[in-house]
């Protein structure tokens, strides 16, 4: 404690004098060149300084705090080639507004990213690889929860809501994340088990979805091991708005009608409404969903509700203040998995009437001040709640109650021309009650430092440390120091090199240290272990990026991964009592979580995107090798693709807008033999490799005057049958159609 | 770059034209292997009965096997009668024994001495399935599969410790 309050004293005394925000504005208009419509959305970023501002209804935007110098300025949109405007200067009275037009594309490489520096910068300027995705692209598939998402980014794999990048996740049913999935910067894992609930994630809402691939913990702290997804939600524009959201699916048969298991159709449904509205001072949005899911297997169906609301205020030019609400309440079947091969939609006997209630959500608010072009700090805070239970025939099993409050305050600044330092503070705390975990409090602290040093013209070299001190109920806090370097190097205007190194670590979460449970749904036991040690990873990267032209770009990544002290569930026989009622000890199946593995990951990463057919089609490929070996026994990892391939072509003429999106997964070589045996799941060894190919194609009734755009999907086109997780069928073939619209 | 589409079509389409996942075919669960007698065979009529016996129930003892035998967690092969048994003075036998799928903590061979059918004091086990380390091993045996490759090695004149 006493060496993070050192750390702590150092960084806010190295909080400079604080330069005072200057006067000079900068007013422009950002047009589709095309059609010379206005563009709300736009990104603008101004070169060499910390200021930045997006476009509104009007595409207009301001920019305060310039100083009388010459400046360069980016405006990047999704869906068009970003504009690089040099030499521009701080309007004054008798300045003209300055106008910028943007020219749509396909193909989209410069976007602006938030994650990788805690600052907006160009997706090119990043020492790591990071993918995007869109709100378009979200919309465009159809995206109920997002981990659907995720399915489509090269190096990521999901094993039914468990994500994995580049190899760095095994599976253990969610629990102990290895991926920190961020909520508008603030970490989102549940205070119980530390995982992902991705139904949580207002998709209809959100901006932008970063993901990061290597670990991220120098600036993000425990469970960015494998990686940071960094979702954004958007704000509210300045003017009224009514959005709706309408999609019905319907499941196709399976090929065998074994699997056939219901006498009527199957169906997934939803409908989202939010409005936007300028109340007051405040920019204020509200979104309302429904959805349900029936789904292809029995006791499977989910039903959901969803609020979000999101309100922001400019105190001045420079004082953005964000207040976030966001809830889920949701009840779903409890389907673990099948009953056998040939029962592929039926879940095993003693799940067959469970179901899982759950109501979780979160409050955030964020204060963000830019004091100068030099200088900004954000001030952040947010309570995470989680409350759930699982039902079995009318009888309560497991309760549990989490919550979660966590603040970070960031001081990002900018020390002459050459060095620009990021800074902060992250505390947490946590309380846990529940009969599956007992009840426990949690707290951490951290202090962390990004110093990134202009070289030169072309090289930055990035550097960072944090230091996190966490600890659990009754447990000895630790202590880990995370430290990071990175380079990037434009070789020329198109190449980009780029290299970094970085620790991750994982704190056990309180459920794998705490949760004791007789069996239950799952037949086994579950057993504490309250000698579990952190996680560690250290990842390398080397990569390289080029637009060759403006049809053509690559990145290539060559990655390695070293992870020690993985924490696993382990299966095994166990002679115990099984009740404090019992006398005498006898044989079970029991899991406990534990130290188990040291892991060495290598692998490679390949993309390509290409324009074609006079930029009426754009085509992405990610092609990702992996070799994940299990150090300590000698073997391939369990649950580990060593082969991915992700394609998309996706097709934009006038109003139309069609895509096809093919993806691969190798068989995987290694599940856990154990688990399938004592759990037991029958014919828990049956895996296939992965082929997935979908279909859509949406179009805007502009034309007819309506501000409307329908869809249709087909997902899993050829109705291909596979497991990404044993015992789990995949969905078969699904045809949904979309209504949105906006006014 | 129309061939490479034209090529990446083909493929996509070849390699997944097989469909994933098939039924697999329709099997009674079962335990299967091999019985072996390592010693010499006492009189015949010293063994009035042999089985195999597999026990979802660890540790057995006369307060519960006969339950657990009538409950069905001790299954009973070639069958539950006194006129049942496995072949006597053969060295080594196959066995093919169906049983319910579960997890069955306590294999082995089950040998009626006595004249009294409910007298525990009648039966000897002589030899149970052991894992490596000389211990009962534990079988886990799913629907539509056949746990094979087990080898139950009997010794009537150094038998394993009896449960009753």
């Amino acid at each position: 404690m006493k060496s993070l309050l050192v750390i702590a004293l150092g960084v806010l005394i190295a909080v400079p004098v604080i330069p005072q925000i200057r006067d000079g504005l900068l007013v422009g208009i950002v047009r589709d060149e095309e059609t010379g419509k206005p563009l709300e959305g736009a990104n603008i970023v101004v070169r060499g300084t910390l200021l930045g501002a997006a476009s509104g209804r009007n595409g207009e935007f301001r920019i305060r705090g310039l100083g009388q110098r010459a400046y360069t300025i980016v405006v990047s949109m999704v869906g068009f080639r970003p504009a690089v405007i040099e030499n521009v200067h701080a309007s004054g009275p008798e300045q003209p507004i300055l106008e910028v037009s943007l020219r749509p594309t396909l193909i989209v490489t410069d976007q602006i990213v938030v994650t990788a520096s805690r600052r907006e910068q160009e997706l090119r300027e990043v020492p790591a690889s990071l993918s995007v995705i869109t709100a378009r692209a979200l919309a465009d598939r159809n995206i109920v929860t997002m981990d659907e998402a995720m399915r489509y980014i090269p190096g990521v794999t999901v094993l039914q809501d468990q994500i994995n990048i580049r190899g760095s996740s095994g599976y253990s049913r969610g629990v102990g994340s290895r991926v920190l999935l961020l909520l508008d910067g603030l970490p989102f894992l549940t205070g119980d088990t530390g995982e992902i609930n991705w139904e949580t994630i207002p998709v209809g809402d959100v901006e932008q979805v970063e993901v990061i691939k290597g670990a991220g913990s120098a600036l993000y702290g425990s469970s960015a091991l494998g990686g940071v997804i960094n979702v954004l939600t958007r704000n509210a524009p300045d003017h009224a708005e009514f959005r709706f959201r309408l999609y019905s699916g319907l499941y196709d048969k399976p090929r065998f009608k074994e699997w056939d298991w219901s006498s009527r159709s199957r169906f997934q449904s939803g409908l989202m409404i939010g409005y936007a509205e300028r109340l007051g001072p405040a920019n204020v949005l509200l979104s309302v969903g429904r959805s349900v899911d029936e789904s292809y297997r029995e006791n499977d169906a989910h039903h959901r509700w969803t609020v979000f609301a999101k309100a922001h205020t400019d105190l001045s030019e420079a004082r953005r203040l964000s207040l976030t609400f966001n809830m889920l309440k949701r009840t779903h079947g409890n389907f673990f998995w099948w009953k056998s091969l040939r029962e592929a939609t039926i879940p095993a006997d003693p799940q067959r009437n469970g179901t899982v209630q759950s109501t979780r959500g979160n409050i955030s608010a964020s204060f963000r001040e830019t004091v100068s072009e030099r200088f900004f700090y954000v001030v952040k805070g947010m309570y995470f709640g989680n409350f759930w239970r699982d039902d079995s025939a009318g009888h309560v099993n497991n309760v549990s109650a989490s919550h979660r409050g966590q603040t970070d305050v960031q001081f990002t600044y900018a020390t002459g021309e050459d060095h620009l330092l990021t800074f902060g503070v992250a505390g947490n705390g946590d309380y846990v009650e529940s009969n599956l975990f007992g009840r426990h409090r949690g707290y951490g602290v951290a202090v962390y430092l990004q110093d990134e040093w202009a070289v030169d013209q072309s090289a930055t070299l990035t550097t960072g440390i944090r230091y996190d001190l966490q600890k659990a109920s009754t447990l000895s806090a630790a202590g880990r120091l995370s430290p990071k370097i990175g380079i990037n190097v434009a070789v020329s205007q198109s190449t980009t090199l780029r290299s970094s190194l970085g620790a991750g670590f994982r704190y056990p979460s309180i459920g794998e240290l705490f949760v004791s449970s007789a069996a239950n749904v799952s037949q086994l036991i579950i057993l504490p272990n309250l000698n579990l040690k952190p996680e560690t990873s250290l990842t390398g990267e080397v990569g390289v990026f080029s637009k060759v032209s403006d049809d053509l770009s690559f990145d290539v990544a060559a990655f390695w991964n070293e992870l020690a002290n993985l924490i696993e569930p382990r299966v095994f026989i166990k002679s115990i009592r099984v009740s404090p009622s019992d006398t005498a000890e006898s044989n079970r199946a029991v899991v406990e979580f534990e130290n188990i593995t040291r892991a060495r990951i290598v692998g490679a990463e390949v993309g390509l995107r290409v324009s074609w057919f006079e930029r009426l089609l754009a085509t992405d490929i990610g092609y990702t090798a992996l070799w994940p070996e299990d150090v300590g026994q000698g073997t391939i990892l369990k649950f580990r693709a060593r082969h991915t391939l992700h394609t998309s072509t996706a097709l934009t003429w006038g109003e139309l807008r069609a895509s096809v999106d093919y993806r691969f997964i190798s068989r995987v070589d290694r599940v856990d033999d154990q688990l399938i045996v004592l759990a037991p799941i029958t014919h828990g060894q049956s895996r296939v490799p992965i082929h997935v190919l979908d279909l859509r194609g949406s179009y805007a009734l502009s034309t007819l005057g309506l501000p409307l755009r329908i869809g249709l999907n087909v997902t899993n086109v050829l109705n291909y049958h596979y497991v990404e997780l044993v015992g789990n069928l995949a969905p078969p073939r699904m045809y949904s159609l979309v209504l949105e619209g906006a006014l | 770059m129309k061939r490479l589409l034209l090529c990446s079509t083909l493929i996509v389409l070849s390699a997944s034209c097989d469909g994933g996942l098939t039924l697999p075919p329709l099997i009674e669960p079962a335990l299967e292997g091999t019985i072996a007698v390592v010693s010499p065979w006492p009189p015949q009529d010293s063994v009035k009965n042999l089985w195999l016996f597999a026990s979802q129930i660890y540790p057995v003892d006369s307060s519960n096997i006969f339950v657990g035998i009538l409950e069905g967690s001790i299954i009973i092969y070639p069958g539950l009668s006194l006129d049942s048994s496995l072949a006597y003075n053969v060295n080594t036998q196959p066995f093919h024994a169906k049983v319910p799928p579960s997890t069955y903590y306590y294999i082995g061979i089950l040998a009626r001495h006595g004249d009294l059918p409910f007298d525990p004091d009648s039966y000897r086990v002589v030899g149970v399935l052991e894992d490596t380390t000389m211990q009962p091993r534990t079988v886990v045996v799913r629907d539509y599969e056949v746990v094979s490759g087990l080898t139950i090695v009997v010794d009537f004149y150094n038998l394993p410790p009896q449960p009753f």
